[in-house]
């Protein structure tokens, strides 16, 4: 990952995801641009899969609970790539990516953990009723939400600069992004320029 | 042309005035005993909130072993409503930060470098309390200690490993800063994800809403079974283990200047020892910028929204976040294994790592697993940042002022603090004198608080003395600062005095 000095001044004013040329993106770079959030949902369902593998479930039971929540995750977690794709959330905020998790959340949970209780032999349970457990579940994807807008903000730039050149809305969020770098340079070039002119006057003494 | 704050006269050149210097060429900021700060162009701050700054690492390391392991412990013991002070320490912990950050945006200088400014035998305190904290393996021996437990692997060996790792890292790299913010970034995320998966998976309504309840309970005070030798001091290392503890805090106003946050853009940055060839000329003074400017005013007053925003949501934010989510999980395993409360009070305080992997086994058998597993990342997490971070501070205090440092690269003294360190704490893992992992951790415990009150007082004066009056801190800032850190050596020293016992782990 690259870490970005914070000098970097940008115009606040320019578009945050609005306006995005997704209409002309086929499906294969809808899929690229989804892969991010889609990775970050994944990670999710394999961080649940392999606390419940060495937990001791069985193997069967493991990998349906790890699949059950991984594959949602994923969905999810690419729906807010093309909501923010098209500009629907906004870029590189919590709210867009809890707008997002709040919803999707409770009803992954209630699935997952009905089809699991299922399968254990459990007999489906809601603990404090369903209403309290859809409030629970909707108050923990804040978290979650938050979770997935930190790796998304810190890792997702990495991939959109890697696709660029063949993803026209990859490239729009490297150019808002860019603005940054830009401003950055400039101030650089600045410093050196003063530096040199420092020590050009030096010598004339 | 000359510039002063607005009720000096040019050319006054008494302490807190912003001058003319001698030569009258280049305006100068004289903050206390030190040479003058000359006066620079403060740069624009990030208009777009959402970029992140190093409060991040601040986050990283503060959500370590207090609310993963020592603040569950006294819940589980002592109920949730024990977690007010917790609260009240987070809270002071964020004031702290944004002073912080006040001193190192305005000047570029570390929060060393300011307590040499008031008087340099302060810095020298925190140089060498640094060195007696710091060297021990605490962390990392804990984290291995925990991976001993789940594998089977020998803590020394794993330690021993997780050091040298984190050695190379640091040596290969071009920027340092940048390798550490990456690492901890993932990791942190992971730490949230996780945390919010197993919240969902084992935790209910009923214990979030009592967990959000004793955060506000201030009335509950001090339980009486708690103030005794075997459980106050123990309180008192989890109030200095809130947030980010010992001298993380000081640390973060060198990360700032490396993320070039305010006028750290006018400091090169730390660079990996096989990259040392590559830094930049180093100025001798951090610089100030012209106050009296309306601009730079309004570019200073976008840097503290800027920080505002990394104090509050990310640094307060996610601490807290995790922290609740570790409450709810504590208070349920404490519901259904008794057991592990009752061997706790019977102080078993040794074997709490057992005990708490026990409780937590009994809700589901993923818990106590999982327990481990996070303890295991925080002490590497930790030690990543806490050795990055100790090699940063030392070797930036020997630069400015060990005699004759200066002829010497910032990446050698780096590179020479950071690699002293890792092989002393390979040398302890194996052959020292260490009655375990968690007498290590006793000793950090303790120095923790005592530098937390230290370093409380001496950034009250730095803010106050060495800044110009337009861009000090409200007096009530100060007012907080000086009462946190009259708690912090007060809750200690009485605990000392009335129990005689330094283990605050």
């Amino acid at each position: 990952m690259h870490a970005i000095r914070a000098e970097r001044g940008t115009d606040t004013t320019a578009p945050r995801g609005l306006s995005t040329p997704y209409g002309v993106l086929d499906r294969t770079q809808v899929l690229e641009l989804s892969a991010p959030g889609a990775a970050i949902g994944l990670l999710g369902g394999v961080i649940a899969g392999g606390l419940l593998a060495i937990s001791g479930l069985s193997l069967p039971i493991t990998l349906i609970a790890g699949v059950l929540l991984g594959i949602p995750l994923a969905a999810a977690g690419a729906l807010y790539e093309i909501l923010l794709a098209k500009g629907k959330v906004p870029m590189g905020t919590v709210a867009g990516a809890a707008m997002v998790w709040v919803p999707a959340w409770p009803v992954i949970r209630v699935v997952h953990g009905a089809v699991v209780d299922l399968i254990a032999g459990n007999g489906i349970a809601t603990p404090n009723g369903i209403l309290g457990f859809f409030i629970y579940q909707a108050l923990v994807a804040v978290p979650f939400a938050i979770g997935f807008w930190w790796l998304h903000e810190n890792f997702a730039p990495r991939w959109w600069f890697r696709i660029r050149d063949r993803n026209p809305v990859a490239n729009h969020f490297i150019r808002v992004q860019l603005q940054y770098a830009d401003a950055a340079e400039d101030e650089k070039e600045r410093q050196s320029a003063r530096r040199a002119a420092k020590a050009q006057a030096r010598r004339e003494r | 042309m000359s510039v002063t704050e607005s009720d000096r006269t040019p050319g006054d050149r008494s302490q807190g005035a912003v001058t003319l210097d001698s030569t009258g060429a280049e305006r100068v900021w004289q903050a206390g005993r030190l040479p003058p700060m000359p006066i620079r162009k403060l740069p624009e701050a990030p208009q777009a909130a959402h970029i992140i700054g190093p409060a991040m690492i601040l986050v990283a390391l503060g959500v370590g072993l207090g609310e993963t392991f020592l603040w569950p412990r006294l819940v589980i013991v002592f109920g949730p409503n024990i977690r007010w002070l917790f609260l009240v320490g987070v809270l002071l912990q964020t004031v702290v930060m944004l002073e912080m950050a006040r001193y190192a945006m305005a000047t570029g200088e570390s929060i060393f470098f300011g307590a040499a400014r008031i008087w340099q035998p302060i810095m020298w305190l925190f140089f060498v309390t640094a060195i007696a904290v710091y060297i021990w393996p605490g962390h990392i021996s804990t984290g291995a200690d925990a991976l001993e437990e789940l594998t089977g692997i020998p803590w020394q060996l794993s330690a021993s490993l997780g050091l040298v790792i984190i050695g190379l890292m640091f040596t290969v790299v071009k920027v340092v800063y940048n390798i550490v913010e990456a690492v901890l970034a993932f990791l942190v995320g992971v730490l949230v994800i996780g945390s919010a998966i197993v919240a969902a998976i084992v935790g209910n309504l009923s214990d979030l809403g009592q967990t959000l309840e004793g955060l506000v309970r201030f009335d509950y005070g001090i339980p009486h079974a708690a103030v005794t030798a075997a459980w106050f001091p123990i309180i008192v290392g989890s109030i200095a283990f809130a947030g980010p503890s010992g001298m993380q805090q000081m640390w973060y106003t060198l990360w700032l200047r490396d993320k070039g946050a305010g006028m750290g853009v006018h400091m090169p940055r730390v660079r990996g020892l096989l990259h040392a060839g590559e830094e930049e000329t180093i100025p001798d003074t951090g610089s100030m910028f012209d106050t009296d400017d309306p601009d730079e005013m309004r570019k200073w007053s976008n840097w503290r929204k800027w920080v505002r925003y990394d104090a509050i949501l990310l640094f307060f934010g996610i601490t807290m976040l995790v922290t609740i989510i570790f409450t709810v999980l504590a208070m349920h395993a404490a519901d259904v294994n008794p057991e592990a409360k009752k061997q706790l009070l019977a102080g078993e305080r040794d074997a709490a790592l057992t005990a708490m992997r026990s409780a937590f086994d009994q809700t589901a058998g993923i818990l106590g697993t999982l327990f481990f597993i996070f303890i295991a990342i925080v002490g590497w997490k930790a030690s990543v940042g806490l050795f990055d971070a100790f090699a940063r501070g030392q070797s930036d205090m020997s630069y400015y002022f060990v005699p004759g440092a200066k002829k010497f690269k910032m990446a050698y003294l780096y590179g020479l603090f950071l690699w002293g360190v890792i092989i002393f704490g390979i040398l302890i893992i194996n052959f020292g004198p260490v009655d375990g992992p968690t007498g290590i951790l006793n000793v950090l415990a303790f120095m923790s608080t005592f530098i937390m009150g230290a370093y409380c007082l001496t950034l009250a004066a730095v803010n106050r003395k060495c800044l110009p009056k337009k861009i000090r801190p409200n007096p009530i800032i100060t007012v907080l600062l000086v009462l946190g850190g009259l708690a912090y050596l007060g809750l200690l020293l009485y605990s000392t005095i009335k129990f005689g016992v330094t283990d605050l782990g």
